[in-house]
Parts: structure tokens; C-alpha cells; sequence
């Protein structure tokens, strides 16, 4: 599992080693952006997983009740880019709550930064994820094992635990395929939110043709794919 | 008609006004120069006109171009597993880290030159989108290449190519189509945001907003928010522009904002109505 997780993004580091390479002729200084980017890897870090593991909590939970609003939102908040939930939310909630603009956010305090984008993040997360659950639980609600259980009078409760696990392994196999997508969100916000994580990075070393930090972008984010591949994997087993 | 018929055909009904004000809109907002201009003097309408055209056209093509490549792709790869695990191993590469960070890394890196983005957004977006059509289709085409019909057809003599045609492509059509709206959106979900970020074609809706943003965010309230996802009904209803005390014209951030979202909500609307229609005469 951890090999076959390993190969598929080592594919993509190849592919984008070998572009880099192709540009400047070399590697640059690998070790050099691994370092500078260390804090800046740890900050996206702490964006993504906790919003990605919140909202499937929340997604599922509500995909449960099989709520057509939320689910009426959530195709609105898929169909939009990320960049413009975020100004909207920026305009509309943010501000208001915690009174900052990016626009003025060069000296502003990480973790006033860090609540709105991880906000933010968790709600695209969770309509993204909550669209794509709803047809994978009302498959599983309408199977016989499910029925079975109705008439012997087991509770609704119960029912509801027993297919959490089916619901869990007939999804990751979708969150696989989702995350990446949700990553490339992450970077689109931090840009948004001038959160110096490694999306925020990415811009400003591309512009500024640094290859040193551009290669230490594409192993953190392969990193960052590979751990939650196994992740999901893991839990999908479990 | 029934219920569902009618639902049907008012997602037809309102995606079809939605693209025609769209367009009309810009016409009228070009005579008058409603929306203004931009900080080097031209009318917004016409970067507009060509942002909304380039957003639709691009997207229409990838699509395309991606669905005629996941067909022969995923019928090479139902035929062959060989051409299967060739197939796999080159979308991998590209699904492996996040699209968007390998779309960003390639406009930079390769097509550095402004007169070329276009067309390296189109390439790029292709190997992006093909990919996706690709593991929507090989499922579907890998039954029908594996059943009864197709093997008789086969060894009665009929070419794969013949068969591809009388037999794949009709019952694929569903995946083929829901995988082509698929494609669309997610070429304009990546063109608005690499060109967002400042990587995209210039002048694209993406690069429009992405150019005026940090100067429009101190400016914009709840109010101007909504007023910008109704720009497309600003010439018609007559709202002025919103330009604030300074020189500033709001409509250049807000302008592409609200005609982006217009668009993405046609094509979605589309998608649905042609999801309706396939589950009608399909299922």
C-alpha cells in the first residue's frame, strides 16, 4: 500500500523535477528550500488536515440526514473557484468577526490569518465532500443489509453506526481522488489570505524564479499527498 | 408535461436567458461604456467581451479535445491492459501532486512568454482534463468492450473501429457527455484561478480579477459584493458604476467577478439539464 501510494507520487515528483531541471538547468539548491520552507510547509500543514478531517466529519454527519439545503449549498460553493468563496466570505463574515483585510496583512498575527482561511477551507471541503457522500449514502441506506436491520427494530442510531464503516471505505476511494483538488484549493486561499504557507510560497518563488524554493515546493506538497494517501488508506482499512 | 420534464427544461430555459444576457449585456455596456475604463485607458467592456469569450472557448475545446483522447484512451486501454497500465501510469504523473500546482509550475517554467500562454494553458489544461474524462469513462467502456455483443460483432469481422463507432459511443453517451461538462468546468475552474494567481492568459477574466484584487479588496463592502454578482444586470437595470471617491473603477475587479460566476452557473445548469435528459432516455 505505502509503495504503490509512494509510486504514484514519486511519478509526479519526476515529471516535475525533470521540468525544473529543464528550465534552469538545475536542481538548484534542494536542501537549501527544504529548509527555508520548513515553517511555511508546518503552516499548510496545520491548514489542511485539521479542515479536511473536520469537515468529512461534519459532511458525513449531514450526508446522514440526507439534507437537501445543505446539499443545495454545497453544489453552489463547488461550482464557484475557491479564490472567489474566499473574497466573498472575506467581505461578507470575515471582516466583520475578526476585523482584518489582506490587503493589509503584512504585519498581521499568524493566527489571526489562520482562523479565516482554516474556516474557509473547512467550508469547501466539507460542501465538496458532502455532494460527492450524499450518493454514496443513499446507496447504502437503500441496500438490503440496511432494510434488514429496519425490521428486525434496530435503532436509527445503531443503523447509522453500523454503516459508518461502509460509508468510510466506499468514500476514500473518492477523497483519493478529491484531495489533491482540495490541496490546490489550500494554496489558492493562502494566496487570498497572505497565509505564508507553501501555496503562498509557490507564487512568490515562481515570480521571483527562485529554483531552490520552487523545488522545495513540489517535495512538501508531494509529501503532503503521499501522508494523506496512506492516511486514507489506512483509515479506509481500519 | 410532468413535474420532472418541467424542472427539465427551466434549467434549459434559465441557462439559455443566463448565457444571452450575458453577451447582450456586453454589447450594450460597449456602446455606452458603461462599465468604464481600465487604468490604461481602454473599455472594460471590450476585455470583458474577449475575457468571457476566451473562458468559454478555451474550455469548450479542452473539452473536446479531452473527450476524443479519453474515448480512444479508454477503449486502447479495455482492449489492451498493456495500454491500460500505460494509460494509468501517465495520468498518475499528473494526479499525483495537485493539478494546480503543476499547472502554475508549467505556465511559469515553459510558457514564460505571454504570447504563448494561451496555448500552453490549452495543452496543459488538456493533459489535466483528459486524465479525469479518462477514469469517468474506462468503467463503462470496459463493460461494453467485454460484452456478449461487442465479442460477436467482433468475431463476426466487424473492425474495432466500426464497433467503436456502433457500439462504444452510443452507450458511453452519458459518461461521454456528463465527462465533457465535467471537462468544461474544470478548465474554467483552473483558467479563472492560475489566471487569478498571475499566471493564466492575460487579459483572461482570471488575470482581470487577479491584477485589480489587492487594489479593489480595501474598497469592497457586503453591498458592492452583491452589486458585482449582478454585473451582468447592471447595464440593463442601469446601475452606475461603483467607483469609489478615488480613481479607482470597482467595476474592473468586480465586473469579471460577476460574469465569471455567471458563466460557471450556465454550465452547471447545462450539466443538469443534460443529466435530466440521459436519465430519461437512458435509465
Amino acid at each position: 500500500m505505502i509503495l504503490k501510494n509512494l509510486y504514484s507520487v514519486s511519478l509526479s515528483l519526476i515529471l516535475m523535477l525533470t521540468m525544473v531541471f529543464m528550465v534552469y538547468g538545475n536542481l538548484g539548491d534542494i536542501l537549501s528550500g527544504l529548509q527555508e520552507l520548513l515553517f511555511s510547509f508546518l503552516l499548510s500543514v496545520a491548514l489542511v488536515f485539521p479542515s479536511v478531517i473536520v469537515s468529512y466529519t461534519l459532511a458525513k454527519l449531514l450526508a446522514l440526514k440526507l439534507n437537501s439545503v445543505a446539499a443545495s449549498i454545497g453544489v453552489i460553493f463547488s461550482e464557484t473557484p475557491s479564490f472567489i468563496i474566499a473574497i466573498a466570505l472575506e467581505i461578507i463574515i470575515w471582516r466583520w468577526i475578526f476585523g482584518i483585510t489582506s490587503s493589509h496583512s503584512t504585519l498581521i498575527d499568524i493566527f489571526k490569518l489562520f482562523i479565516p482561511a482554516f474556516l474557509t477551507m473547512t467550508a469547501i471541503s466539507f460542501f465538496q465532500m458532502l455532494i460527492n457522500l450524499r450518493p454514496v449514502v443513499k446507496r447504502i441506506i437503500k441496500s438490503p443489509f440496511v432494510r434488514t436491520m429496519r425490521s428486525v427494530g434496530m435503532s436509527e442510531k445503531d443503523i447509522i453506526r453500523k454503516i459508518s464503516k461502509n460509508i468510510d471505505v466506499e468514500f476514500f476511494e473518492t477523497l483519493k481522488h478529491l484531495f489533491p483538488f482540495l490541496l490546490g484549493e489550500s494554496f489558492v486561499l493562502e494566496n487570498v489570505y497572505n497565509f505564508r504557507g507553501i501555496g503562498y510560497e509557490i507564487v512568490k518563488s515562481l515570480n521571483e524564479m527562485d529554483s531552490s524554493r520552487v523545488m522545495g515546493v513540489i517535495v512538501y506538497a508531494s509529501i503532503l499527498s503521499f501522508v494523506m494517501d496512506v492516511w486514507i488508506e489506512v483509515k479506509a482499512k481500519r | 408535461m410532468d413535474r420532472g420534464e418541467g424542472e427539465t427544461m427551466i434549467k434549459l430555459l434559465i441557462a439559455t436567458v443566463m448565457i444571452a444576457i450575458v453577451f447582450l449585456s456586453l454589447v450594450i455596456s460597449n456602446r455606452e461604456h458603461f462599465f468604464g475604463y481600465d487604468e490604461i485607458g481602454e473599455d472594460l467592456s471590450k476585455n470583458l467581451l474577449k475575457g468571457v469569450v476566451d473562458l468559454l472557448g478555451i474550455s469548450l475545446l479542452v473539452s473536446s479535445v479531452s473527450l476524443v483522447l479519453a474515448l480512444m484512451s479508454s477503449y486502447l486501454g479495455s482492449l489492451n491492459s498493456r495500454f491500460e497500465i500505460m494509460f494509468s501510469t501517465f495520468f498518475k504523473s499528473f494526479y499525483g501532486i495537485p493539478p494546480l500546482l503543476m499547472l502554475l509550475i508549467a505556465m511559469r517554467l515553459i510558457f514564460e512568454d505571454v504570447s504563448v500562454r494561451r496555448e500552453g494553458m490549452i495543452i496543459l489544461s488538456i493533459f489535466v482534463v483528459w486524465g479525469g474524462i479518462h477514469n469517468s469513462l474506462i468503467g463503462r467502456v470496459r463493460d461494453i468492450v467485454n460484452s456478449q455483443y461487442f465479442k460477436a460483432s467482433i468475431s463476426l469481422g466487424q473492425s474495432y473501429v466500426k464497433s467503436l463507432v456502433d457500439h462504444v459511443i452510443p452507450n458511453s453517451l452519458e459518461n461521454m457527455i456528463l465527462g465533457f461538462f465535467d471537462g468544461v468546468r474544470l478548465t474554467m475552474f483552473l483558467n479563472l484561478t492560475v489566471g487569478f494567481l498571475g499566471f493564466g492568459v492575460p487579459d483572461s477574466l482570471g488575470d482581470l480579477m487577479g491584477t485589480n484584487f489587492l487594489g479593489a479588496i480595501g474598497y469592497l463592502d457586503f453591498k458592492m459584493t452583491l452589486i458585482s454578482i449582478l454585473s451582468p444586470l447592471a447595464p440593463f437595470l442601469d446601475i452606475k458604476s461603483i467607483s469609489p471617491e478615488e480613481y479607482m473603477n470597482l467595476w474592473t475587479f468586480c465586473a469579471p467577478l460577476g460574469y465569471s460566476i455567471w458563466i460557471l452557473v450556465t454550465m452547471r445548469l447545462l450539466r443538469g439539464f443534460f443529466n435530466d435528459i440521459i436519465g430519461r432516455f437512458y435509465r
